[in-house]
């Protein structure tokens, strides 16, 4: 079996997908990844990279995003917020669930700024199923570097 | 509260805590208090509940003297007026009567008790729900108002995990490590029913965390076999794992994130019937 993980670059980012994932179309992301096609009314757990310009302290950016992600979705209920790091450049790990097509989906955001940009990656499955992807989520983050400050 | 221009409200404590600027997020937990829409059943309603749902009838008995209870019932759809279980009633109550485990969390705050029961079947859950963490916290008058009450609802279990998430009040929070860890048994259960002082030896952040509001909840199987888990919504301060080891009280800080999988993983341990994955 085949568990070597699959470099992935964006424009502001390389991150591994297991090898049972692919990379889709990109349509107004920077990289779109998706884990294998599910059954008809089932959610595909998926993760898309996006990135805009932001000149601003992390922890303003935490709250900006936190209030964005309330206006822009469903039904948002806030888990966590968390510390995190892309090498050395600040983060955070967000974790909320939202409604989307009518049922429960659980979402892992981890934010990086570079400088002059924050990036943005979204792990999402259904609710019931954080137990199955959690793992293979955290492995993806794991990998997440910056371009241009790689180790 | 995002203001563009402005930089964020910090949390004080814990940004000199780790020496770093930490956002405030004590905000969250009442923007997204436990919200239902099913109505409210009283005790005795709940128990005229629960036995038509096993038998889908009343019989001339259970009906004299009940004529109140049966009209809630009815209002909510569960029964016709002749105390029948109605379709819906019986998709509603189907967890009850045909599922496959129950779950049981109570809560406490400053001596007053709530509880939230699940029954559960493979993919949807019937619910009774008391007053929740942000009821009891933040509206002690309205919570006293439902004290005797229970909100039903009905969901699939894919909503469950927010919906117990919301009642114990689990929003995110900077939890800091307190030192002692383990505090006096008697001290604690003072604690549990009222706002006491902090510990002699404690350091800055137990008094911080003894000083916030303490929802304590448990969390347990029903019929249960082992201990429950319990757990302390301490407000600003975050969550703490509790329990008596070793003779006294354990505080251990908890990242929200972990809180929120130990509740996934007893719901998953009982709709699937394993062993729960976390201790």
């Amino acid at each position: 079996m085949n568990t070597e993980l699959v470099p992935e670059t964006s424009r502001h980012i390389t991150i591994d997908r297991l090898p049972t994932w692919q990379r889709l179309e990109a349509e107004g992301a920077d990289l779109v990844l998706a884990a294998e096609p599910v059954q008809e009314g089932h959610f595909r757990p998926n993760l898309v990279v996006t990135s805009f310009p932001f000149l601003g302290s992390i922890e303003k950016f935490s709250t900006m995003a936190m209030a964005n992600t309330r206006a822009r979705l469903k039904a948002v209920y806030f888990i966590a917020v968390e510390e995190w790091q892309a090498g050395d450049a600040p983060g955070r790990r967000f974790q909320y669930n939202h409604r989307l097509q009518g049922r429960s989906v659980h979402c892992q955001d981890w934010i990086v700024l570079t400088g002059r940009r924050a990036v943005m990656v979204t792990a999402s499955c259904a609710s019931n199923q954080l137990g199955a992807n959690d793992f293979a989520f955290a492995v993806m983050a794991d990998s997440i570097t910056v371009k241009g400050q790689e180790a | 509260m995002f203001e563009p221009g402005k930089e964020p409200a910090l949390q004080s404590f814990a940004s000199d805590y780790r020496g770093r600027n930490l956002e405030r997020l004590d905000g969250l937990a009442g923007t997204q208090p436990y919200s239902s829409r099913g109505p409210w059943l009283s005790t005795a309603d709940s128990a005229l509940l629960e036995k038509v749902a096993q038998t889908g009838r009343l019989g001339r008995f259970e009906r004299s003297g009940n004529e109140e209870s049966i009209a809630v019932l009815a209002d909510a759809g569960i029964v016709d007026a002749k105390g029948r279980l109605t379709d819906q009633g019986g998709m509603v109550t189907r967890p009850l009567s045909q599922g496959v485990a129950a779950l049981n969390i109570t809560g406490t705050y400053l001596g007053r008790t709530t509880n939230f029961r699940a029954w559960l079947d493979t993919n949807d859950a019937m619910v009774l729900a008391g007053p929740s963490h942000h009821l009891m916290t933040s509206a002690a008058d309205e919570a006293a108002d439902y004290a005797d009450g229970r909100q039903l609802d009905y969901m699939s279990i894919n909503d469950l995990y927010t919906a117990m998430a919301a009642w114990v009040g689990l929003s995110p929070a900077w939890s800091i490590p307190v030192l002692p860890a383990m505090v006096d048994l008697q001290e604690m259960d003072r604690r549990w029913a009222a706002v006491t002082d902090p510990p002699l030896q404690a350091d800055e952040a137990l008094m911080q965390m003894w000083r916030e509001p303490w929802f304590v909840w448990q969390l347990a199987a029903v019929p249960g076999s082992g201990q429950p888990v319990t757990y302390i919504n301490a407000g600003a301060a975050g969550h703490y794992r509790t329990g008596v080891l070793e003779g006294a009280g354990l505080l251990e800080a908890t990242l929200s994130s972990n809180v929120y999988r130990h509740l996934g993983d007893i719901v998953e341990a009982a709709v699937f019937n394993r062993p729960p994955r976390f201790d």
